[in-house]
């Protein structure tokens, strides 16, 4: 099924519980617009993107793209992988608009610590720092999946870390 | 091993063993080289890492390391 943007939000308001008029007002734009986006017949300024996924619920990606993030779940054991098979991502969103994707398997992770370095994983890293690895991999152990970590730095950027 | 850069004036993509760069030898010549810049890792840590990213990357060969899009158009991917 191609889902398009406009079914998108029209489904994203709907679960929000808001009618058109009510998002419209929230976002300083008439009914009619709303209504045009969610019938494709024409998108949202690019300015409200961010404030439109804020109100749904979503990041501008998951909105632009459809693609939704895992959300965090417990995997019963016997469904979990192997966490050699696992991996994590650390996905950083700059205001700049700048994109960086770091893909770090357990193992890796998990040897690191195993050498006392730990704290060379987040030392330095802004928002990273604070975040403590040893704690994420036990969550991970435990069953965790999904987007275990979301921070909004003081600079305006969004890091990301989830596990798969 | 492949890198891949782009921007509106490039298009680089290079392919190369991964076991080149990734071996003792560049280890070695990595710490050396740092040894007086606070380089926070030794060559043995360096060499067990390498072992652990060898081992994943047999059992998943598609693994990219690093992605970046920028805001400008440019792109970067490593891939071991």
């Amino acid at each position: 099924m191609n889902e398009t943007l406009g079914s998108r939000i029209a489904a994203l308001r709907r679960e929000k519980g808001l009618k058109q008029d009510e998002l419209a007002e929230k976002l300083g734009v008439s009914p009619q617009a709303v209504s045009k986006w969610e019938n494709d017949i024409s998108c949202p300024d690019i300015s409200l993107l961010p404030a439109l996924a804020e109100l749904l619920g979503v990041t501008v990606d998951e909105l632009l793209s459809g693609k939704k993030e895992p959300p965090v779940e417990l995997v019963p054991e016997k469904a979990r992988k192997d966490m050699k098979d696992m991996i994590l991502r650390v996905v950083v969103d700059s205001t700049d608009g700048d994109k960086v994707r770091v893909n770090l398997p357990i193992p890796l992770i998990q040897a690191a610590i195993d050498m006392g370095m730990e704290s060379k994983l987040t030392e330095g890293h802004g928002p990273l720092k604070g975040i403590d690895i040893q704690q994420l991999l036990a969550m991970v152990k435990a069953g965790l999946v999904g987007n275990l970590v979301e921070v909004d730095s003081a600079d305006g950027d969004k890091v990301r870390i989830f596990v798969e | 091993m492949r890198i891949g850069v782009k921007d509106s004036d490039t298009n680089l993509r290079l392919r190369f063993p991964t076991g080149l760069v990734l071996n003792r030898l560049t280890v070695s010549i990595l710490v050396h080289a740092l040894r007086d810049k606070d380089f926070p890792f030794t060559k043995k840590q360096l060499m067990t890492l390498i072992k652990a990213a060898k081992t994943y990357k047999h059992h998943h060969p598609d693994w990219v390391l690093v992605e970046v899009d920028g805001h400008d158009g440019d792109q970067v991917m490593v891939k071991l």
